[in-house]
């Protein structure tokens, strides 16, 4: 086992340095660069941009720029925004928090909403309700977020008035301002009402195929041996469910979340942009935008690592989860 | 403990947080409507920094209005008045050198008072090797500052230019405190950058002070107690809010979420008039702006080099019916660079109507022969170029179809050859691999076109300047130096509108439209004046009042 992992360890250690090498000479053949936008500004003149080029270190050649961002990598160091000036690690560590709230509770929505609706459209195969799912996943797979998104804020926020438009926390938001008794709720209510619209649309896009997922996983189990030979044992049909068909049917959903793991780093780029959250997506979006090499090469880096964790971890989730996966050294 | 003890223990809990959450909701509620001696602004993207050594974006301009002063100010009349300045700078006999006189007892908000050698450290840092300035064309202008006292200096410049003292109206003249930059100067080693600590604290002398900038949500700035002009300002907070999609501004400004909505999009209006005729307690402004759309042909291109081709193009377009259809009417036909509202703008140019057979008539003039399948040649070339401009920008995408439609019903074959703006900016325009380009320029309140139509800003050729089509005229050249170095108001109107009346006979632009900047405010924000400048909407947010 022991060995495996290390063996595993080292593969992922090459895959990375092939990704950062792919990634970075992408990106140099992408057409326009840094310094594009500064060209439709009058006011800069072309004098000023070569000077800025050479300030920023833009005139080296790529590889070089590769080598430089390599060795500052080994130490540590994801380098410098051009277009802020601020270091990358600083500027992820600014949105993370953000998104990572967000992601968590559509994480939550998504599975709340999607496994017991699974389930249940597996054992009530061709029902009205399992048509109905099966309807919905589809009105939500199609749907585009920026429209479902705008919908919800029209009922939610301007018709009924409830939830807030969008944004993150009210700028000018204390607690001082509430009597001590309930301080705590106006908290967490200030904390929920921004974040009630983004992560409702969020799980509930995931939901739509999630729960597609867990039917048919839950399908496949519910016809195998074992689970006849449960149901003639005599055990109660809940048991059968939820003790031995659902715990084989969440094998590959884990294998699916660990897939997905990175992207709740990356952020959701649609819905931070319509919600106005300050998150990862929004920022990727921004440095795509402005060509910003660094952080683009930091976010693509710590991606790329979550991606490798991710399989690692759903790996050996599989192997907690089903017993006839083992490794061996 | 039993599980029924257990359960209802829990369910206890469960609606005593409800309960709670639905006062604290309530009160909420409440306590956001008290705490209202706010004025929220939205903002569509995030400001980089708030030094104004290394600012450039106007959404900083637009922040810093809060947090600086400038010498002068460009007021809503396209007018320039002292900011902290006692009176305007005097100009020297040779027009090279202005004498400037502080107020005095202007305080930084650390309250250390301002004078002459913060002024002049702003000029050093705009010059310094290390330092990451946007643009130093009007700080390289200057040959000498000579300091006279605390609060009375002068500045020489190395020739008479006209425009630049209007650069101390803007973002990038607003006075920071020399004993703090100096600081920070000295230890980032001569090289201040956006990420430095004053970027993200900054210290000024205007109405309001900073208090936070939390990345990609908010800038908080409360109001000076001290600030220089009495009795002002009169607001507790100001909020600028970033919230980058225009849709969800819209939204947000419907629910009151913000309270000024500056960046309103040209197709916005309508809905923002719908909004105000519906009772909401609004005001919309609708204003020309200095950014002009035009259609650029490269005169390196033979096709382009007989203007009777260029001058076809211009009429075969339906100017009007794009803007009325299009854009709701949200846009000034342009016929010049220079804005309808500027001082230099000439009015009795000639105009490109709609005219499609005078359209063929010059082409016909110019040896383009109809073919059978409705194509023009000359000599055996076909009639044929592409049009490019940025893909992320629809009106332009739309402007570019159309064109082709307008331009092929005169017998020319037009190719759409889009791409994404990085690439047509730090590209295709730069290297001037264009046959038609479309894009946008900012003018500004001085009519000087010098960097676009001096034949030596022609960047392929000279490697500096704007002239990306290669325009020369020697006449052009003359005056556009002329205009630069003539301080007689008449004498220089006389030479932007021989300028502007060259150019529209020459087009080496077409001219399209002027965009129409379009801004909404509650109504209970008084004394909001949207200026069309480089000032911003946030210019004399030192005036802005909240009645009912």
């Amino acid at each position: 086992m022991a060995k495996k992992i290390i063996k595993r360890l080292l593969m992922s250690l090459a895959s990375l340095f092939v990704i950062s090498i792919i990634s970075f000479a992408l990106m140099q053949l992408a057409p326009g660069g840094p310094m594009a936008m500064y060209a439709e500004n009058p006011k800069i003149s072309a004098a000023d941009r070569e000077r800025i080029k050479v300030q920023l270190g833009l005139d080296k050649p790529a590889h070089i720029r590769y080598l430089i961002w390599v060795r500052n990598l080994l130490r540590g160091d994801l380098g410098i925004s051009y277009k802020t000036g601020r270091p990358v690690a600083e500027e992820i560590a600014e949105r993370l928090p953000a998104t990572l709230k967000l992601m968590f509770v559509s994480f939550l929505i998504s599975i709340g909403i999607a496994i017991p609706v699974g389930i249940y459209s597996a054992t009530h195969r061709y029902s009205l309700l399992d048509y109905g799912v099966t309807f919905g996943s589809f009105l939500g797979i199609s749907l585009p977020v920026f429209w479902f998104g705008l919908l919800m804020i029209y009922v939610f926020a301007l018709w009924t008035g409830w939830l807030p438009v969008g944004g993150y926390l009210t700028p000018w938001f204390s607690p001082e301002d509430y009597p001590v008794l309930i301080r705590p709720f106006t908290v967490l209510w200030e904390h929920l009402r921004y974040m009630i619209l983004p992560a409702v649309v969020l799980g509930l896009y995931n939901t739509a195929s999630w729960s597609r997922y867990m039917r048919s996983s839950m399908l496949e189990v519910i016809n195998q041996d074992y689970i006849r030979t449960a149901r003639a044992k005599g055990l109660p049909e809940r048991m059968v469910l939820l003790k031995h068909a659902l715990r084989n049917a969440l094998t590959p959903i884990i294998t699916l979340m660990g897939l997905e793991l990175p992207l709740f780093f990356g952020g959701a780029v649609v819905t931070e942009t319509i919600f106005a959250w300050p998150g990862m997506g929004r920022l990727f979006y921004m440095s795509v935008n402005a060509r910003d090499y660094q952080v683009l090469m930091g976010i693509q880096i710590i991606t790329a690592v979550l991606v490798l964790a991710g399989n690692f971890l759903a790996d050996i989730l599989y192997a907690v989860l089903d017993p006839r996966v083992k490794y061996e050294g | 403990m039993g599980p029924t003890v257990k359960r209802n223990l829990a369910s206890f809990g469960l609606i005593f947080t409800i309960a709670g959450l639905c006062l604290g909701l309530v009160l909420a509620g409440c306590g956001a409507g008290a705490t209202k001696k706010v004025v929220v602004v939205g903002m569509l993207g995030d400001v980089e920094t708030l030094n104004p050594i290394l600012s450039e974006n106007s959404n900083e301009t637009e922040v810093m209005n809060g947090i600086f002063s400038t010498l002068l100010k460009m007021n809503d009349r396209l007018e320039m008045e002292p900011d902290l300045l006692t009176k305007m700078p005097e100009l020297s006999p040779d027009r090279l050198t202005y004498t400037f006189q502080l107020r005095q007892g202007v305080k930084f908000h650390d309250g250390v008072e301002l004078t002459a050698e913060d002024v002049e450290f702003l000029y050093r840092m705009k010059l310094a090797e290390g330092n990451l300035v946007p643009s130093r064309d009007m700080w390289e202008a200057i040959e000498k500052f000579e300091i006279i006292d605390k609060y009375n200096f002068r500045i020489t410049l190395k020739k008479p230019d006209v425009t630049w003292l209007q650069g101390w109206c803007y973002g990038e003249g607003m006075i920071p405190p020399k004993h703090l930059l100096e600081k920070e100067f000295a230890a980032s080693g001569g090289a201040l950058t956006k990420g430095g600590p004053f970027s993200r604290h900054p210290v000024g002398t205007g109405p309001y002070m900073f208090v936070e900038w939390k990345r990609d949500q908010h800038i908080l700035l409360k109001r000076n107690p001290h600030y220089f002009r009495e009795g002002k300002p009169k607001i507790e907070k100001i909020v600028f809010k970033v919230i980058p999609d225009t849709n969800t501004m819209l939204a947000q400004f419907k629910k009151g979420e913000i309270d000024v909505f500056s960046q309103a999009q040209a197709n916005q209006y309508k809905e923002l008039l719908e909004m105000k005729k519906k009772g909401h307690a609004i005001a919309v402004h609708k204003f020309p702006s200095y950014t002009y759309l035009h259609a650029d042909f490269n005169l390196r291109n033979p096709i382009f080099q007989d203007k009777r081709v260029r001058q076809a193009l211009c009429y075969a377009f339906p100017k009007e019916d794009f803007i009325r259809t299009v854009l709701d009417g949200v846009a000034t036909p342009a016929d010049s660079y220079i804005a309808p509202m500027s001082w230099a703008y000439n009015p009795n140019v000639k105009k490109y109507d709609y005219n499609l057979a005078k359209a063929m008539q010059l082409l016909e003039e110019a040896g383009w022969k109809l073919r059978d399948d409705g194509v023009r040649v000359k000599d055996g070339r076909e009639l044929a170029f592409r049009i490019s401009t940025n893909t992320e920008n629809r009106t332009r995408t739309k402007f570019v179809e159309i064109a082709k439609q307008a331009w092929e019903a005169v017998g020319a074959r037009v190719t759409i050859q889009n791409y994404e703006g990085t690439t047509l900016f730090g590209d295709i325009l730069e290297k001037g691999n264009f046959d038609i380009i479309v894009f946008a320029w900012v003018s500004g309140a001085d009519p000087d076109g010098y960097t676009l139509w001096y034949s030596k800003q022609d960047p392929l050729v000279y490697g500096a300047g704007q002239n990306y089509v290669g325009y020369k005229n020697d006449r052009i050249d003359r005056l556009c130096l002329a205009g630069k170095e003539e301080f007689d108001q008449e004498k220089r109107l006389r030479i932007y509108h021989e300028i502007q009346e060259i150019l529209a006979e020459e087009v080496p632009y077409m001219f399209v439209y002027f965009y129409n900047n379009v801004a909404a405010v509650k109504s209970s924000l008084k004394n909001f004046k949207p200026n069309p400048t480089m000032a911003n909407n946030t210019w004399n947010i030192y005036d802005w009042e909240l009645g009912n």
